[in-house]
């Protein structure tokens, strides 16, 4: 399978929201990537489990979700099955794992996933998020 | 005597009757009933000490009897003279000198010629001497009876048709007959089971051939064992017999105790626990087959000696645990031993006071099982799981860092951005670069403790060597010289390439590292097969095909302490914040994934040497070769054998002294051993065994092999030296040069390269440079 990045959708940039979310159990991390994020345009939605994290990308249909490979609650396996069932035509969100460990967990081995490996380069940050953001074709409204 | 003095004249009769009765002392007595005169014969009158002539009357005569005898021959004389009964009395009369004589009388009636009894006449005899001999015969009798009757043993007398004329006490007793039944009757009627029987067949013998026989032998009828000696005498055979029953069960019990013990002491000879007994001042009284296994000492060299002294280098722990044993009667636990060689032995032991029928403490036996090796390995699994444990605490430890350090390094980066001011951004550029390196050092933890599974791709050896030498051939320093040299068809390895890399990469690091002050670092690739006794000396590398790659520097080398924690994850010699104390953990780790092991040599001030074995697939030349097949390995090595040469072996370490003989013997060798170079030379010289050749380790205490080597080069150069030590490249040739050894054994050896230095040492040896020395051996 072969993303599908439609430098066309490009144009319509001005109407449509760039939005992603991180996924972190760590406060910290979370704060510092939407620091990051925020300052390259993205709105970010915050979450500190993978539950929630699946929620809020059905909620907000974001064009990427960052997820921590180890959070309590639901499983990267579950969560990224949750995610990659939820993904529209364009295969929107685009997802990244992100982990403390050296290596890409075997439950993101499907290429069209991006990895990080704590800690994060903010330029390798940023070209990944890039690499990786799917912009989505339905966006739900903002929320206020 | 005036009868005595015609001598010329023929004797009278008359007068030779008087001789006769003078010297028979008989004599005559008539007594005239009417008158009651009495006349004595001479005889009779010198015999009672009265003159000749002498005639008392009849009572006086009577009278010289004791009154019960008197009274007797009175009424004898009365009878006879009244009506002719003749009498014959054996009684006692007094002589004049009043002693008592035993005398036997006899009288009759002389009737004149109208048949008037007229008179009584008669003789007198005295027999004293008779009654007293007859008395002592009775005595005698009687004692001897008494006797025979009081021995314990039995005593019977057969006659020549095998009739009891005889029979003691005992033997009424032991033939369960009343001794009157027995006498007269034929022995075998007697015991008729008796027939047949060895005992018959023996008195037969006895009384045939006149000899001596002795019988011992189980007599059924009677149910004892019974010892019988039959001696031919006079009136047939007089046998002895002794009841032996008892001595015989007590014989039979002691044969069957023996018997026991023999199969007991058999029994404590196959058992694989050292058993001991000692006595109460510790001397050694027993020491079975598995002490001498497990001590080295020979049964016969410790009899006698104080197992205190003996095996206890720790006599405090020797004296609590009798103390505690003479309490309670018995004591078990873990004890220290010490082996004839000096090393360490860990043993559980149990000891059992042994005492005597009065309760006192005669000995102390104990069982000793051997738990070094059990021990060594409980160690080994105790520090791999530590090792495991601290894997997982690190990784854990080292995601949270990550996390930690995620927020500082992209925050960092950030004001780095937007900060136009330069000292600033020479700070916040610091503090960039120590997050780098405080996840560089979790990225090294994370990668031991995760374990290494890289790629599994066929690595050219070569390649790999010369991957290392550009890597490193502009950063070391210019006084530290790099060789790097793989041999000629070296085999390949399957694995990851990268990871390898590291491996050579940390090491050379390392021994750059170790020499501050400059040196040569020495690293080489070759093939090598393991056998079986390789494996068991380095207690590593299962059999096959491998290739080896030593890595040699001449630096500071480190000690034994050092040594023996350098593969231990944390553990750093080197300055804090400059190592992890990782690398060769992780070196380790990786070497172990690809199914190889690695080890380590060093001396301090002689370098070190890292040795890796990496399986080999080889090559496309010798493709054909199978490296499972262990005949197919020793098939492929030279194995030299020996013609019965004596090797003396060096070496301090027991297992590596224990392997290279074996080996050696195992190939037509003979072998004496020594634990330090100074003992080597006493073997040597003591001469009581001939050397053939000395193979020395150049590292061991109170005498090292170099200092031996040159002795012995000096003194006995007919015998040609081997030095062998983990040091090759560098320290140990060198200083086996320095000592005149010519014949150099890399340590660890296997057992080809052993034969085959052993061999050429021995051959090039056969014209000694000089000839003062007898030749040893026969080459």
């Amino acid at each position: 399978m072969t993303k599908s990045r439609k430098v066309d959708s490009m144009a319509a940039e001005d109407q449509v929201v760039r939005r992603v979310v991180v996924a972190d159990d760590d406060y910290l991390v979370r704060m510092i990537v939407r620091a990051v994020l925020e300052g390259e345009g993205f709105e970010v939605i915050e979450a500190g489990n993978g539950e929630t994290a699946v929620a809020e990308n059905a909620r907000h249909r974001p064009d990427l979700v960052l997820i921590d490979a180890h959070m309590p609650g639901a499983t990267l396996a579950q969560s990224l099955a949750a995610l990659l069932a939820g993904r529209d035509a364009h295969g929107a969100p685009g997802i990244v794992v992100i982990t403390g460990d050296l290596t890409r967990p075997i439950e993101a081995s499907e290429p069209t996933i991006g990895f990080l490996s704590k800690p994060v380069d903010l330029q390798v940050l940023l070209d990944t998020v890039a690499q990786y953001a799917v912009p989505a074709a339905t966006k739900s409204p903002r929320p206020e | 005597m005036t009868s005595a003095s015609g001598s010329a004249a023929p004797v009278e009769p008359e007068s030779l009757l008087r001789i006769a009765g003078r010297l028979a002392r008989f004599g005559g007595w008539s007594i005239e009933l009417s008158s009651g005169i009495v006349t004595w014969s001479d005889e009779l009158a010198e015999m009672l000490g009265y003159p000749r002539g002498y005639s008392p009357g009849l009572e006086a005569a009577l009278s010289l009897h004791p009154p019960e005898d008197s009274a007797i021959l009175t009424e004898a004389v009365r009878i006879c003279g009244e009506s002719g009964t003749p009498f014959d009395q054996q009684r006692r009369i007094h002589n004049s000198a009043g002693d008592i004589l035993d005398i036997r009388t006899m009288g009759e009636a002389v009737r004149d010629g109208s048949g008037r009894i007229i008179r009584i006449q008669g003789a007198f005899f005295d027999v004293t001497t008779q009654v007293a001999a007859e008395a002592a015969r009775l005595s005698m009798e009687q004692r001897l009876s008494t006797t025979l009757d009081s021995l314990s043993d039995g005593i019977i007398t057969l006659d020549f048709d095998l009739n009891v004329t005889y029979a003691n006490h005992q033997v009424a007793m032991i033939m369960r007959h009343p001794r009157d039944e027995l006498i007269g009757k034929d022995f075998f009627e007697l015991f008729p089971a008796g027939l047949g029987t060895e005992f018959a067949i023996g008195f037969r013998r006895a009384l045939a051939e006149r000899t001596k026989v002795s019988i011992h032998d189980y007599f059924a009828p009677l149910d004892r064992w019974v010892e019988a000696t039959a001696y031919p005498v006079d009136g047939g055979l007089a046998i002895y017999f002794r009841d032996v029953t008892e001595r015989e069960e007590a014989r039979r019990l002691l044969a069957e105790s023996e018997e026991r013990n023999a199969a007991q002491a058999a029994l404590l000879d196959v058992a694989t626990d050292a058993i001991v007994v000692r006595a109460i001042d510790n001397t050694i009284m027993y020491w079975n087959h598995a002490a001498e296994v497990l001590y080295g000492w020979n049964s016969e060299e410790v009899l006698g000696r104080s197992k205190r002294d003996l095996l206890y280098a720790d006599t405090v722990e020797f004296d609590a645990a009798t103390a505690k044993l003479m309490r309670d009667g018995s004591w078990s636990g873990e004890m220290e031993h010490r082996h004839r060689d000096g090393r360490r032995i860990i043993v559980e032991s149990s000891w059992t006071l042994v005492r005597d029928d009065d309760g006192q403490p005669v000995s102390v036996f104990s069982v000793n099982t051997d738990m070094t090796a059990r021990r060594r390995l409980e160690e080994q699994n105790y520090r791999a799981q530590r090792m495991e444990s601290i894997g997982t605490l690190a990784s854990g430890i080292a995601h949270d860092l990550n996390n930690v350090l995620t927020p500082i390094l992209i925050s960092v980066q950030l004001l780095e951005r937007g900060e136009t001011d330069e000292s600033k951004r020479r700070i916040l550029s610091t503090v960039e670069a120590s997050v780098k390196r405080g996840a560089d050092m979790i990225r090294q933890v994370l990668s031991f403790a995760k374990g290494v599974d890289g790629k599994r791709v066929l690595v050219d050896i070569p390649t790999l060597l010369g991957d290392l030498r550009s890597l490193f051939h502009d950063t070391l320093p210019a006084n530290v010289r790099l060789d790097v040299k793989a041999a000629d068809g070296v085999w390949n390895t399957r694995g990851d390439s990268t990871q390898l890399l590291q491996v050579l990469v940390n090491l050379v690091t390392n021994a750059n590292d170790a020499m501050p002050h400059g040196g040569t670092i020495t690293m080489s690739a070759r093939n090598v097969v393991l056998t079986d006794e390789y494996n068991s000396v380095s207690h590593l590398a299962a059999p096959g095909r491998y290739i080896a790659i030593d890595v040699e520097d001449t630096g500071e080398g480190m000690t034994p302490d050092v040594l023996t924690k350098i593969f231990e994850p944390f553990f750093t010699t080197k300055g804090s914040g400059d190592g992890t104390g990782l690398g060769l953990a992780t070196s380790l780790g990786i070497i172990r994934s690809h199914g190889g092991h690695m080890q380590a040599y060093s001396e301090p001030g002689n370098g070190s040497h890292f040795q890796i074995h990496l399986p080999a697939i080889p090559t496309d030349a010798d493709s054909t070769a199978t490296a499972g097949n262990l005949d197919d390995l020793n098939d492929a090595v030279a194995m030299p054998r020996g013609q019965n040469e004596m090797i003396l072996v060096v070496d301090d370490e027991a297992s590596i002294r224990q392997m290279t003989r074996q080996s050696l013997e195992a190939f037509g060798y003979r072998t004496l051993v020594a634990s330090n170079g100074a003992e080597a030379i006493e073997v040597v010289e003591s001469g009581e065994e001939p050397v053939d050749l000395v193979l020395t380790d150049m590292t061991m205490p109170v005498m090292d092999g170099a200092t031996a080597a040159a002795y012995l080069l000096k003194r006995h150069p007919t015998i040609p030296i081997v030095a062998a030590s983990g040091l090759n490249a560098n320290g140990g040739v060198a200083r086996a040069a320095h000592s005149g050894v010519s014949n150099f054994l890399a340590k660890p050896y296997t057992t080809s390269e052993l034969l085959v230095a052993v061999r050429s040492a021995l051959d090039s040896h056969q014209n000694p440079p000089t000839t003062n020395e007898v030749s040893h051996g026969s080459h």
